[in-house]
């Protein structure tokens, strides 16, 4: 299905000659137009592509990276540009491929570079340092007071160094993306307010004022808490050097889904001039001549990197003389940023598909008061650990006591398989703690066919959520047992309970003629295992056969011992549960909540 | 009067590192090579040893190995010393029983401080600091 090439000759033969790839992009992501460039990136012939789903992220404010193959044939790394436009009456992207595997492999060497240097100067440092302080304690004899004066000098910039070396060496990691940031749940509040009383001794003794207005409330974030200190030391720190008299504010507040904090100063200011570039690296303006520790230029570089890498913005405002406001802000914390987190470290690793299951429970509120908070807060911790040893395919995204977010890989597991494990998993810890059932909603996103960035997966997941007890009540039980009566008393009780499709088979055979006739697979068999004919042994037997139905979930019912050494063979493929005979409702009603 | 055993070859850093304890009422003994810290450790049972990660013939880490294999050197605490500090290294050490590390270049009062608390943490307490 070619686009229709209307466009002049000359403007053909720039696209196919051209040395970058270049791709036409419908709303779907569908590729309707690839140049051959884009083909050999791809590494595909261009009829294999066309009509097909592009296979990265679709965002027009960033650049993406990816692997490529090169014009040499050799692989190197490409980038990634949109651009929105109009096609053929319809919206569209416009997707170019630059090779810029030169440009990285110069970052990679520039940045081991820095990384090298910066540990070189390391050891000398260290002998430099111990060598002179050591005649500076009087270690090897007396020192005047003048000596002392030279050799302190020496020692403050040895520190200074020290401290450019260390700066250096975390601004590149951070560029480079190395810097692996450990993010949690923790208080905005409580972290400035920590920061900022270690500078009060400081500010006492400067005679400054030191103004923290903090709201006696908590702002609950998502941040790697070390690094949002670093922050607020270098505002703090900023604002006590330039600041001969008056006083620093330090203030927190929301905005918008927002926290803001500001660090103000009644300081020297920043100059009209100076203000755009007061967050570039090595900006250490030349008035600078406070006492005390002397900075590297890198700090307000590193706290913007931080803030960034946080999702959120700093800005500076300022009035040469007057003082100046740095302020900078968080989003709040929400699920969807550790979605977000995960996800974009998911992509960065593999772009093969993976679904997002998002759980939530509903009547906690209702639970809490019999049950208590710490034992909720440990169904949570159980749900996270039972989720981490499932395997490599299936991690615990989110874990919070009334929602849960999970992450399966499509493979080698099936969709349902994820599902009815994480479904089991939810029922059965809730039920120990609230010794009832519980009742909850679920969404779930499939990357890539529901959407390709975290954003968008976590929207679906949260969009369009569905009640987990009504979509239970609509599935189909099959209860098979030679007894008529018995078989009419289940069904009686299963309708009683709220499903709407129960069916009623009394031999062996009848099951596989109600999926033939019906052409449905039951999402639950209730089974009697001593049957005339085919045995519920032979029924179970020939159901593990079938790839359609090795899965189904049985509930044997027995009045007699259950052979499970019999049943061993097939228990790992499928959950089977026993119910003695006379069937117990409560105990029924039980089971196949967890099973179906 | 505690004494330590300090492994590092470059010369400058035993040197310096080995004055600045001993004027702080500490009792120093100073090797080059993980060999010789071996040997040292088991002839003179020091309260403590800071060694050096990067060392030549087997290196810090497997010269700790060997300690801790032996049963009069196994409860020596360790301190390593890196040029190459990080949550991975500062992980790895922990992970291995080592006492504490430090990171160069290092400030006396850390240098002191971290000798003292694994010190203290052996209960073999040093009052000075």
């Amino acid at each position: 299905m070619a686009i229709s090439k209307n466009d002049t000759s000359e403007f053909q033969t720039i696209v196919e000659n051209s040395k970058d790839g270049i791709l036409i992009v419908d709303k779907k992501s569908i590729i309707r137009f690839v140049n051959p460039a884009a083909a050999v990136f791809l590494n595909k012939k261009p009829d294999a592509i066309l009509d097909t789903p592009f296979p990265y992220p679709i965002k027009q404010d960033a650049a993406i990276e990816m692997n490529l193959i090169r014009h040499n044939g050799q692989p190197g790394t490409g980038e990634i540009q949109v651009a929105d436009i109009h096609w053929e009456n319809k919206d569209a992207y416009l997707i170019t491929i630059r090779d810029i595997t030169e440009r990285v492999i110069y970052d990679r060497l520039k940045d081991e570079f820095v990384s090298n240097v910066s540990h070189e100067l390391r050891t000398p440092l260290t002998s430099m340092r111990e060598s002179v302080s050591q005649v500076y304690d009087g270690i090897l004899g007396d020192v005047n007071e003048t000596q002392q004066r030279y050799l302190s000098i020496c020692i403050k910039n040895i520190d200074r160094l020290r401290k450019i070396v260390n700066e250096l060496l975390d601004i590149s990691k951070m560029e480079a993306g190395k810097i692996q940031l450990q993010k949690s749940k923790d208080d905005l509040i409580e972290i400035v307010r920590a920061s900022s009383e270690v500078f009060m001794p400081v500010l006492k003794k400067r005679k400054l004022d030191f103004d923290i207005s903090l709201p006696d409330k908590s702002f609950p974030v998502y941040v790697d808490r070390d690094r949002i200190i670093q922050v607020m030391n270098n505002l703090l720190g900023n604002a006590t050097k330039f600041t001969l008299e008056g006083k620093i504010h330090v203030a927190v507040a929301k905005k918008n889904g927002n926290y803001h904090c500001s660090v103000s100063d009644t300081g020297e200011g920043i100059s009209k001039e100076e203000l755009p570039l007061v967050f570039d690296k090595f900006k250490e303006f030349e008035k600078s001549t406070r006492p005390g520790e002397t900075g590297s230029g890198l700090g307000l570089a590193i706290s913007k990197k931080i803030v960034e890498l946080h999702y959120g913005i700093i800005q500076a405002e300022s009035e040469e003389g007057k003082g100046s406001i740095f302020t900078f802000q968080i989003p709040q914390y929400s699920p969807l940023l550790v979605v977000r987190d995960f996800v974009d470290e998911r992509l960065k690793q593999s772009n093969e598909s993976f679904w997002l299951y998002h759980v939530c429970i509903n009547d906690l509120d209702s639970i809490i008061p019999m049950v208590g908070a710490d034992e909720i807060q440990g169904a949570g911790k159980k749900i996270e650990s039972r989720l981490q040893n499932m395997g490599k395919h299936i991690r615990p995204v989110f874990i919070e006591p009334n929602e849960i977010i999970a992450f399966a890989e499509e493979y080698p597991e099936t969709e349902l398989q994820f599902k009815t494990k994480l479904f089991r998993l939810v029922k059965e810890i809730y039920f120990d703690v609230a010794d009832a059932e519980i009742d909850f909603t679920y969404g779930k996103a499939n990357f890539p066919s529901d959407g390709q960035l975290s954003e968008t997966l976590w929207k679906i997941c949260n969009d369009q959520m569905i009640s987990e007890t009504r979509e239970r009540m609509e599935k189909y039980i099959l209860v098979v047992d030679d007894i008529v009566e018995l078989t009419e008393q289940v069904q009686i009780l299963l309708e009683h309970f709220g499903y709407q499709h129960v069916d009623i088979a009394n031999s062996g055979q009848g099951v596989f003629d109600y999926i033939q006739n019906n052409n449905r697979v039951p999402d639950l068999l209730i089974l009697d295992m001593k049957m005339p004919g085919m045995s519920g042994y032979e029924v179970i037997g020939r159901l593990k056969e079938s790839h359609k139905t090795k899965d189904m979930p049985v509930l044997i019912m027995s009045g007699y011992e259950v052979e499970m050494g019999r049943l061993f063979d097939y228990i790992s493929h499928r959950a089977i549960l026993t119910i003695n005979k006379p069937v117990q409702p409560e105990l029924l009603r039980k089971m196949v909540y967890f099973l179906i | 009067m505690p004494k330590i055993l300090i492994a590092d070859d470059d010369a400058d850093i035993l040197m310096l590192i080995g004055s600045r304890l001993r004027a702080n009422g500490m009792e120093t003994i100073e090797v080059s090579d993980c060999n010789q810290a071996i040997k040292m450790a088991y002839a003179e049972q020091p309260d403590l040893i800071l060694m050096d990660i990067r060392m030549p013939k087997i290196g810090g880490v497997k010269a700790f190995d060997c300690l801790k294999m032996y049963s009069t050197t196994e409860k020596i605490p360790v301190i390593f010393i890196t040029a190459y500090p990080g949550k991975e290294v500062e992980a790895t050490v922990r992970e291995m029983g080592a006492a504490d590390f430090i990171a160069k270049p290092f400030t006396t009062e850390e240098l002191l401080d971290k000798i003292n608390r694994a010190l203290k943490a052996m209960g073999r307490y040093h009052s000075e600091s």
